[in-house]
């Protein structure tokens, strides 16, 4: 009997304890510069505009002064946090685990979420290298199925040479469905 | 050399060597001659009224922007207007009737067109998801119909073949729905034995229809679309005359407000209801319209539709197509007794609006056992083992209500603590915590889900209330997923994905579900659509 399933009527609750200790693999450690030096380059495209509307407003009217400090601190706080914070915890929210039926991807930090993909729902497998991830020698896998609001899972940060092992893996696994 | 046993007197016959037993071999895929049931149909134009009806569009086009003129009398920008809404159209409808060609090769339907660009389209046959036929007043008088043809990709329809005869269109449906895999027959071409004709599985009657209107939740959307037209006006009125409306409307709403004390409430609450009133009659007439003399039966594998009063429409839709089955009670229907039961194939379209002309709907309206008989018409081998609803764990009503009771003693604080509205927060603190724990009662008590070997059955709402039904060969991705509410209160939600989705709405999906359980679930789903192929 597979875990999970039940023959009678109720689930294990006993079952939660064998789910805690799933172990899942986790990306590849320099992803987390590629997603710093992506939130750099956002925050600058924030930070840029905000600074020199702010100078103006607070130069040209001085009734909106405090308006202005608290806007700009406010993207001052966000800023530091996706260039200093944000990109290692994201790192430690990932997780993927594959087992003989099932591909499970996990992440998220605020709005967490976990998508299992039967491997014979698995249209066809694509994989992506942005430029950050061409320089630091990483690739990302995007799943296609023919779902509608996961009709492509992304799993990101995968060295090179993991990430072409795990397609070849898996287009082998991967369904004839669709036929 | 080797020496065959002699065959000594006496001696029974040597047994010939056991066999294992022939692999059932699947019948072979009829291969229905196509000189038989459909002959290919050489390349061809659409039917010649198209001109007439794109003139009728035109004219009716220019409809509006005369009323307007005649109305408001601006004259500088007539002609401009007769050459965008009644010339412009009509002329693309002309290059686009000499230059768009179609044909019915023996696996493919491929349509021509294009005026600079030339664009041919080959679509597989056996990939045809739905084949929908609309006629309007005028094409029944002339015997044209409109012809949608929708394959899975979610673009909605693949090719539009408007107008044709009703000859070609029937000739084309035939053509269609014979030549798909697996199709319905069991018996070989050929053989002696009839294959059974259509089964009705459901007559939408009058009354249904009445009811379908009263209860329907259309009022509010219909004043949306009034004041949607008259963010149209704006466009065609100019500044001025809009200003000068605008205006007084605006010093009316002020005058109300300056006597809000003395004005009496009773013209206004009878003008909401009167709003009301002309809602529900024409939500009851837009039903009725819509959908009159609904009937859906089965032909084999293939599932008719037909439906409409002034313009008719009908659809084939082969029942293995079918993706996900949502039936929904809302509120007052649940009350009465009453479903609605949609499905979606994956060639569906995600509009948001509500206007697809009963194309969600596998029937608009029927009664809620009837419903549920009808489930396995639509999901062969539905029903059999499906067990009770398992609930999930009842720790989320205590959670939730909770919550819920929290938020409103803190919206409580913030009345009386800005505005001093003692007696409206007190109320708010008697009223609501026990509303909220019902609601959460509520909710866990319809919050369910049923599962065996074939499908899987979600069950939620605390007003109305959803059925969702997933043959599990239909489910794709499977995801488990939480906010920061969630996580405060311990639970997640599963949400199951399947190939088309712009109907059922999203989706079977459980709401609430306890972290502990919902894990398990989602591996044994998974598990279960890993083993099963998924066919188109």
């Amino acid at each position: 009997m597979e875990e999970g399933q039940t023959e009678d009527g109720g689930e294990n609750i006993m079952q939660e304890a064998a789910e805690h200790s799933v172990i899942y693999e986790s990306l590849d450690p320099r992803v987390v510069h590629i997603w710093r030096i992506s939130n750099i380059i956002g925050s600058l495209l924030m930070m840029i505009p905000v600074l020199i509307g702010g100078l103006g407003f607070y130069m040209g009217i001085p009734a909106t002064r405090p308006w202005v400090l608290v806007v700009v601190l406010t993207s001052g706080v966000i800023a530091f946090y996706r260039v200093f914070i944000q990109p290692a915890r994201y790192y430690k929210s990932w997780g993927f685990r594959l087992d003989d039926k099932v591909l499970e991807m996990k992440s998220g930090l605020l709005f967490r979420s976990l998508r299992l993909l039967p491997l014979s729902r698995l249209q066809h497998v694509d994989l992506r290298r942005g430029p950050l991830e061409r320089w630091f020698g990483l690739a990302s896998l995007a799943f296609h199925t023919a779902g509608t609001q996961h009709s492509t899972l992304i799993l990101p940060g995968l060295a090179e040479k993991e990430a072409l092992r795990l397609r070849d893996l898996l287009v082998a696994k991967g369904g004839d469905d669709g036929v | 050399m080797m020496e065959s046993e002699p065959n000594r007197p006496g001696n029974p016959p040597p047994p010939s060597p056991v066999q294992p037993p022939p692999l059932p071999v699947p019948p072979p895929l009829p291969v229905i001659p196509t000189s038989v049931t459909a002959t290919p149909l050489e390349e061809r134009r659409l039917h010649p009224s198209t001109i007439g009806f794109a003139f009728w569009g035109a004219l009716r086009g220019l409809l509006i922007p005369l009323v307007f003129f005649a109305v408001v009398g601006a004259k500088n920008g007539v002609w401009f207007f007769v050459v965008v809404f009644g010339g412009l159209p009509l002329a693309m409808t002309l290059v686009k009737y000499y230059t768009f060609t179609y044909r019915l090769d023996p696996t493919e339907l491929v349509t021509k067109g294009g005026v600079f660009e030339k664009t041919e389209r080959h679509i597989p046959l056996e990939r045809i998801q739905d084949l929908r036929f609309e006629q309007g007043v005028l094409h029944r008088f002339f015997g044209m119909v409109e012809v949608h043809v929708e394959t899975a990709g979610g673009q909605g329809a693949e090719a539009s073949l408007s107008v044709l005869s009703r000859n070609e269109a029937e000739k084309l449906r035939a053509a269609v729905f014979v030549a798909k895999p697996g199709a319905t027959r069991t018996t070989p071409v050929g053989s002696i034995e009839v294959p059974a004709g259509p089964v009705t599985l459901h007559e939408v009657t009058f009354k249904d229809l009445l009811v379908a209107g009263l209860t329907s939740n259309q009022t509010a959307s219909i004043l949306i679309l009034i004041f949607a037209m008259w963010g149209l006006v704006d466009d065609f009125v100019p500044d001025s005359v809009a200003n000068k409306h605008l205006a007084t409307i605006r010093s009316f709403f002020e005058d109300i407000f300056m006597h809000r004390d003395k004005i009496s409430w009773i013209p206004i609450v009878a003008g909401a209801i009167g709003l009301f009133l002309i809602g529900t009659v024409f939500s009851v007439i837009g039903a009725i319209v819509l959908f009159h003399g609904f009937k859906l039966s089965r032909d084999g594998e293939d599932l008719h539709r037909s439906y409409g009063l002034i313009t008719r429409r009908s659809s084939s839709l082969p029942r293995r197509r079918i993706q996900v089955v949502k039936v929904h009670e809302s509120f007052v229907r649940r009350w009465l007794g009453y479903a609605v039961i949609k499905a979606d194939t994956a060639g569906g379209i995600g509009t948001n609006n509500q206007n697809n002309n009963g194309r969600d709907v596998l029937v608009p309206l029927i009664p809620k056992e009837k419903a549920e008989s009808l489930l396995p018409e639509f999901f062969p081998n539905f029903g059999e083992n499906l067990g009770e609803w398992k609930k999930v764990h009842p720790c989320a009503v205590p959670r939730g209500t909770v919550m819920g009771v929290l938020f409103y003693m803190v919206v409580a604080a913030i009345l009386v603590g800005i505005w001093k509205f003692w007696v409206l927060a007190i109320v708010i603190m008697l009223v609501m915590p026990p509303l909220v724990y019902l609601g959460n009662l509520r909710s866990y008590q319809q919050l369910g889900y049923r599962k065996n070997e074939y499908d899987f059955v979600t069950r939620q709402g605390w007003l109305g209330r959803s059925t969702q039904l997933v043959p599990i060969r239909n489910v794709q991705v499977v995801a488990v997923e939480e906010g920061p509410l969630d996580r405060i209160l311990g639970v997640k939600r599963l949400r199951v994905d399947t190939a088309g989705q712009a109907f059922t709405g999203g989706g079977p999906s459980l709401e609430n579900v306890p972290a502990s359980e919902v894990e398990t679930l989602a591996r044994s789903l998974s598990r279960a659509a890993a083993d099963m192929r998924y066919r188109w």
